[in-house]
């Protein structure tokens, strides 16, 4: 029909119309795609309704895409396999002798956990049916209890391999290698956060995370003969994180033998049979339908508004407010955040970062408090580039994990509500969550002052 | 270490023949091979699931499990891990490992011998310019030169050799190993049958493992999902059978994720089909799952306030909110077939050395977007029922 319309009031035509839908219930992906359909046809003409194919087809012939269903499947492999309660009872025999040692036992295999699958659902799930019941019966604090096993769960967004970094990668065209390396020590970084904080809170009130008693702890030998249970799948990932960090092979390779050691793993726990591999490729297949049909959706409606403008109303816009580069950053975040608390990840990455990263890329960050800022030291621009599209890749991926979180309508907070014994309500699972958001904004605001916590292990890796 | 190796490898060298070497894997999958995978490999995957669960074996250690192991896992001891006979799977695994570091080794003594080649040939062009020069004009400069540049082919020549036998010997060591794992994997081919009862027999007191479901966050199911009729059945088996189909794919593609790597790694003979037909096929998959995953409740929606309605109302708002799923796959349909139809014209393959045809890839587009259109049909055939039935009683 090809109406013309002023960018502003297009702005909120789309949003508004894509709220509304959103909150009737309608799949993200058929509320992107229908809105994007009828836009088109709206404000251009029936022959633009062609673009349609054309900007699925590339994501059919993307190479780095196939990464997602194969580490969704090595997960789901290893899930079946028993890993997780085998992991979780290692840990914490381990463990068990310290103050607060099963809060932190928790935090510990949800990091390792991390390090074997993408998503957060399974390991907060697992968690909350192993991990929660064995410290309420010791008596700990459930809001410390139900807290630790939150801030856990979410790190597997962030630990590679995640598959939001993957599809960070895909949508923002860089190298997921990149991503993968530059996560690992703000993972950490958090990941040693919340157990500082659990065990110093025990210690300061022992009644808060109670030691096991002497007889149930084990010696030094037994826990040796403990880890023989959980060396297959540790070496595992140690091998797929080893190639893709030494550059043997790419992130897709490093996937696929990935899933073909899972599937080893999960025979050497006796767990491999016709089912379990029907099992995994329905999981796999219902996780990875769910994120590409977005993916097709949200291309063609932020397609179409990035076509009209949109990307330079909203960089003019922000920069238009006069905040400085670190406080658009923070208005981006913010934004972010509010999202998160309504939306699922897949679909804030597929609306937010296309529109974000080219604005990103066009500010210079030259440090917070005296603190040398992410290019700093780098005279080469493509290089300068590259780091400044890392930091904020890395940041993007924090600040996601704390949508989780993020009371309302976080993820996580529902996953434990669903296996949590009933007498913990949703108050006491918002107000767990609180101490562990903070530490979370503690660790985001770490990464912003030092951007070397992000990107030293990548130069380290690739050395420039 | 390396000079141990290199001395095994000297005396291997002279002993072995020369078929005693590295194979090179050179298999291309042909299309037509490719094509008939895709459709044949879940028909099969599906028939061997009904199979074993109707023959549901008390068995956890499986006789087939220890052969796929064997044959895609065997040169690196999988097999013998599985069966519990650690010490032989470390053997593997040791000399596995020394086959990965000649190969290294065999790469480099390969890059040194081209150098040497280069130069030898340098050497000799010199030697013939000498030669022309000096037939030219017999004078004792150029005789000298002559002589000079005939001393400096002859080191040449002996370097070139010397690298030559460098790389042999690291190809003999590295054959020499590859052939003695073949060895030991067909005498275990012989021996697995009765590894597999004696670790049955090892692990017959183990207790079963515990199981878990892992729970989704979500809208319950409300009584629409009891509404049905031979029409929504018929379309719901059609989305089950088309998941199901393409689910199995990602079995594939461990296979030859797994091929590839030890393609390139073992053999060094990277192949250029495995990475392309693998991400055209998650291509097809995508689009194909979308309906599987409709029926299944898999794509998220926000149930922030659409869950606080009623069932009714919230089948209401469904047959509204529908319209606009209509328009997203009915112009996706129709759109899908348009591309899919102009590559057909054109019998468009892709851009690469393997050049496959792209037209069925394009075509899943369209297909993918009809089998998610009829279940939506089926869906708003079942609120619709629901809203009058309940209007009724």
């Amino acid at each position: 029909m090809g109406i013309e319309i002023d960018i502003f009031w297009l702005t909120i035509l789309m949003f508004g119309s894509l709220a509304i839908l959103l909150m009737a219930g309608l799949p993200l992906a058929f509320v992107t795609g229908g809105l994007g359909c009828i836009f088109l046809f709206v404000f251009g003409n029936v022959q633009e309704l062609n673009i349609l194919p054309s900007r699925i087809f590339p994501f059919m012939t993307d190479y780095q895409l196939s990464a997602i269903p194969l580490f969704i499947f090595m997960a789901a492999m290893l899930e079946r396999a028993g890993l997780i309660e085998e992991l979780f009872d290692v840990v914490y025999k381990m463990l068990g002798g310290l103050k607060g040692g099963l809060a932190s036992a928790t935090i510990v295999s949800s990091t390792i956990l991390a390090a074997m699958v993408g998503v957060i659902g399974a390991a907060e799930v697992a968690m909350g049916i192993l991990a929660l019941p064995a410290m309420l019966k010791r008596g700990y604090n459930t809001e410390l209890a139900c807290g630790s096993i939150l801030a856990g769960g979410t790190l597997g967004i962030l630990i590679p391999p995640s598959i939001l970094a993957i599809l960070f990668a895909v949508v923002a065209q860089q190298s997921v290698g990149d991503l993968f390396i530059g996560a690992i020590m703000p993972g950490l970084l958090l990941s040693g956060l919340y157990i500082l904080y659990v065990t110093a809170r025990s210690y300061m009130d022992p009644n808060v995370g109670p030691a096991l008693p002497v007889e149930e702890r084990v010696n030094f030998k037994e826990k040796m003969l403990l880890l023989r249970g959980i060396i297959a799948p540790i070496l595992l990932v140690m091998l797929v994180l080893g190639v893709i960090f030494t550059g043997v092979a790419t992130p897709v390779e490093a996937a696929g033998i990935g899933t073909f050691g899972a599937i080893f793993v999960s025979a050497m726990h006796r767990r491999l049979n016709w089912m379990a591999l029907k099992e995994a490729s329905l999981t796999t297949l219902k996780a990875s339908a769910m994120v590409l049909w977005i993916i097709f959706g949200a291309s063609i409606f932020v397609g179409f508004y990035i076509l009209k403008g949109g990307q330079q109303f909203v960089a003019d816009t922000l920069i238009g407010t006069g905040l400085g580069p670190y406080g658009i950053l923070l208005v981006m975040m913010i934004i972010l955040v509010i999202l998160g608390m309504f939306l699922d990840w897949v679909g804030i990455l597929l609306l937010a970062v296309p529109i974000f990263v080219p604005i990103m890329l066009q500010l210079e960050f030259n440090g917070l408090l005296g603190f040398a800022g992410p290019t700093a030291g780098i005279t080469d621009p493509d290089k300068a580039r590259l780091a400044l599209q890392l930091w904020f890749g890395v940041i993007y991926m924090v600040n996601m994990q704390m949508s989780f979180l993020s009371p309302p309508f976080g993820y996580a907070l529902f996953y434990l509500k669903s296996v949590a014994p009933p007498e913990i309500g949703m108050g006491t699972i918002f107000r767990s969550a609180i101490p562990f958001l903070f530490l979370q904004i503690v660790g985001l605001a770490c990464c912003i002052i030092f951007p070397q916590i992000i990107l030293w292990l990548p130069r380290l890796v690739y050395g420039g | 270490m390396q000079d141990i190796l290199g001395a095994i490898g000297e005396a291997l060298a002279g002993l072995l023949p020369l078929w005693v070497r590295l194979p090179n894997l050179t298999f291309t999958l042909p299309h037509w091979a490719y094509w008939a995978g895709l459709l044949l490999f879940p028909i099969i995957a599906m028939y061997l699931i009904r199979r074993a669960e109707q023959a549901r074996s008390g068995e956890v250690i499986s006789k087939p499990i220890a052969y796929m192991l064997w044959l895609w896992g065997g040169f690196a001891g999988l097999h013998r891990f599985y069966l519990g006979s650690h010490i032989v799977g470390f053997v593997y695994v040791l000399l596995f490992t020394l086959v990965l570091y000649g190969n290294s080794l065999g790469t480099k003594a390969r890059d040194a011998k081209s150098a040497t080649e280069n130069q030898l040939k340098i050497a000799e062009f010199m030697v013939k310019r000498a030669e022309k020069s000096a037939a030219r004009q017999k004078s004792a400069g150029a005789e000298a030169k002559l002589a000079a540049a005939q001393k400096a082919r002859d080191a040449a020549l002996l370097k070139d050799k010397a690298a030559f036998q460098d790389q042999e010997k690291w190809q003999a060591l590295v054959g020499g190993l590859f052939w003695l794992i073949m060895l030991m994997m067909i005498a275990d081919a012989f021996l697995i049958p009765g590894l597999v009862s004696a670790a049955r027999r090892r692990e017959a007191a183990r207790a079963p493992p515990r199981e878990f479901e892992v729970m989704a966050r979500g809208v319950a199911e409300d009584e629409r999902s009891q509404i049905t009729s031979p029409l929504i059945e018929r379309v719901g088996m059609v989305s089950d059978w088309s998941g199901n189909f393409v689910a199995y794919w990602s079995v594939i593609a461990v296979f030859v994720y797994y091929y590839e790597v030890v393609a390139r790694y073992v053999f060094n003979s990277p192949t250029n089909w495995a990475h392309e037909s693998m991400f055209l096929m998650f291509g097809m998959q995508y689009l194909l799952s979308g309906a599987y995953a409709l029926k299944e409740e898999s794509h998220v929606r926000v149930d922030v306030i659409y869950g606080l309605f009623s069932p009714r109302a919230r089948a209401w708002i469904d047959v509204v909110t529908s319209l606009f799923f209509f328009i997203f796959t009915i112009t996706l349909m129709l759109t899908g077939f348009l591309f899919a139809f102009d590559s057909m014209d054109v019998w468009e393959v892709s851009f690469t050395e393997w050049a496959i045809q792209y037209w069925p890839v394009k075509l899943t587009i369209g297909i993918g977007a009809l089998l998610l259109l009829l279940q939506g049909i089926a869906r708003l055939i079942r609120d619709v029922t629901y809203l009058r039935s309940n209007a009724v009683g």
